[in-house]
C-alpha cells in the first residue's frame, strides 16, 4: 500500500514539474523573457534583418504635410511583413488578417486602414535602440502601454516625459514607445525623456497598417494581445495614472474618444497630412 | 506501527494537511498553466531580473509542487510542513517589501488576480499557522509512536 502510495506521490510530482518545465520551456533554455523589451529578442525576431533601409518610391504612399519629415517618409516602404514574407489574406470585413501563430485565437486582427479596441495588432518587427527587436508576440503574456510616437512632436516628448515619471508606480505595465523615424532621428527623443530602453524604431508600417493619422497614438495591450484602449493625442497625468491604475488592476478601462479635436489636452501631431 | 485508529483531532489534522497539500498542489498547477503571468509577477517584485527570474519560477513550482504532494501523500509530513513555512515565511517577507515600495502590482499568488497587500499577509500568516500545527501535530505523533514502540521493546 505504501509502495503505491509513494508510486503515486512521484508520478503526480513528475506530472506537474513536466508541466512546468514544457510551459517555461522558452525561458529556461535559451529564449530570453519577452516580458522586457530590452531583453525581448525571440527566436523568431532574432534572425530578423536590421532596420529597413530606405528606397525613394516609399514617398509617393504619403501625403506631403508640414510635420512629415523626410525621415519619416522615407522609412515607410520596407515592412517587417514583407521582409518576413508572411503571407496576407483578406478577410470578409475587408481587413487583413495574417498567416502567423496570432491566428491561433479568434481575436481579429488589425490592419489596413483602422484598428479597434478588443482586436489585436498585426504582426510587426521595431527595432530597439539597444539594438533589440520586438515583434507582436513579445507583447503576450503582460500588459503593455503601446505608444506610436514621433521625435518631432512636441506632444509626445511631453508624454515620454511624464510616462517616465510615473512608469515606476505600475511595473506590470511594459511600456513600448515605437517611433515612426528612423534612429539617428530618435535617438534625440531617448536622451530627452531617458526612455531609451523602450524606444523602438521602424513603426511607420505598422501606422499606415493601423490606419494611424497623428501622434502621439496610445494604446493598452492586454496579456492576450488584444487592444483594450485607443487613444489619440496627448494625455495628461491624472488621464494616464486613471487608465494606468486600472489596466494594472485588470478593472475595465472606458474608452476614451479617439480624437477630441477641441481638447488641447488631446492635440494630436499629424505625421500624414490628414487632419485629425 | 499506523494501526493504531484515528482520533477525532487526528481525523481534522488529517483533513487539514490534505486540503493545506492539496492548495500547494493547486496552486503549483496553476503557475505551470500560466507561466508568463508566474514570471512577470515574480518580475514585477523588481527582487531578481535576467535569467534568475525563469529558473527561480520553475524551481519555486517544484517545490511547491513536492510540499504538495508530500503533504497529500503522507511522506515526510513534519519536514515538508517546516519547508512550507519557511517558504510561506519568505513570500510574506516578499510581499510586506513591495507594499513598502507602494509596488502596484498582482500577487502572482495563484489564489486569484489579487494585487498584493496586508490581505496577503494576514492569509500567509494563517497558512504558516496551519504549517506549523501539521508539522507540530506530526512530531507529536511521532513521538507518541516511539513511545509506544520503546514501551512495547520494553515491555517484551
Amino acid at each position: 500500500m505504501k509502495n503505491i502510495r509513494a508510486a503515486a506521490a512521484v508520478l503526480s510530482y513528475l506530472v506537474i514539474v513536466c508541466l512546468a518545465g514544457y510551459n517555461l520551456r522558452g525561458q529556461l533554455f535559451g529564449k530570453s523573457m519577452p516580458a522586457t523589451p530590452t531583453n525581448s529578442t525571440s527566436a523568431a525576431t532574432a534572425q530578423a534583418a536590421p532596420e529597413p533601409a530606405s528606397t525613394p518610391g516609399a514617398q509617393s504612399d504619403l501625403k506631403s504635410q508640414p510635420e512629415t519629415t523626410p525621415q519619416l517618409v522615407a522609412q515607410a516602404e520596407t515592412s517587417p511583413k514583407e521582409k518576413t514574407g508572411l503571407p496576407t489574406t483578406p478577410s470578409p470585413a475587408g481587413k487583413t488578417t495574417k498567416d502567423t501563430h496570432s491566428q491561433q485565437s479568434f481575436v481579429p486582427v488589425a490592419g489596413n486602414g483602422a484598428v479597434d479596441v478588443g482586436e489585436r495588432l498585426p504582426d510587426f518587427l521595431l527595432i530597439g535602440l539597444n539594438g533589440n527587436t520586438l515583434n507582436e508576440s513579445a507583447l503576450r503574456g503582460h500588459k503593455t502601454l503601446f505608444i506610436i510616437v514621433s521625435p518631432t512632436c512636441p506632444h509626445c516628448q511631453r508624454d515620454l516625459k511624464l510616462l517616465h515619471q510615473i512608469e515606476n508606480d505600475y511595473p506590470s505595465i511594459e511600456p513600448v514607445f515605437a517611433s515612426v523615424a528612423q534612429r539617428d532621428q530618435t535617438t534625440p527623443l531617448a536622451d530627452m525623456t531617458g526612455e531609451g530602453d523602450h524606444i523602438y524604431t521602424g513603426a511607420m508600417d505598422l501606422s499606415r497598417s493601423l490606419g494611424v493619422s497623428g501622434v502621439p497614438f496610445v494604446m493598452l495591450i492586454d496579456e492576450k494581445g488584444v487592444i483594450r484602449l485607443i487613444k489619440k493625442g496627448e494625455l495628461d497625468e491624472p488621464t494616464f495614472r486613471d487608465i494606468l491604475g486600472k489596466f494594472s488592476h485588470g478593472q475595465p478601462v472606458a474608452q476614451l474618444p479617439k480624437i477630441m479635436p477641441s481638447d488641447a489636452a488631446f492635440a494630436v501631431t499629424n505625421f500624414f497630412g490628414e487632419q485629425a | 506501527m499506523s494501526s493504531k485508529p484515528l482520533s477525532a483531532t487526528g481525523w481534522i489534522i488529517l483533513v487539514i494537511r490534505i486540503l493545506f497539500g492539496g492548495l500547494f498542489i493547486y496552486t503549483s498547477v496553476w503557475h505551470s498553466m500560466h507561466a508568463q503571468e508566474f514570471l512577470q509577477s515574480i518580475k514585477d517584485y523588481q527582487i531578481i531580473s535576467g535569467p534568475l527570474v525563469s529558473w527561480s519560477g520553475f524551481l519555486f513550482i517544484a517545490l511547491e509542487a513536492a510540499i504538495g504532494v508530500t503533504l497529500v501523500f503522507g511522506f515526510f509530513v513534519r519536514q515538508m510542513a517546516l519547508v512550507a513555512a519557511a517558504l510561506l515565511a519568505a513570500f510574506t517577507g516578499v510581499i510586506v517589501s513591495a507594499i513598502v515600495r507602494k509596488l502596484d502590482i498582482a500577487c502572482g499568488c495563484g489564489l486569484g488576480d489579487t494585487h498584493v497587500g496586508w490581505f496577503d499577509v494576514l492569509r500567509d500568516a494563517f497558512l504558516i499557522g496551519i504549517a506549523l500545527l501539521i508539522a507540530w501535530r506530526d512530531g507529536k505523533t511521532k513521538e507518541s509512536q516511539t513511545g509506544q514502540v520503546a514501551e512495547l521493546s520494553a515491555a517484551k
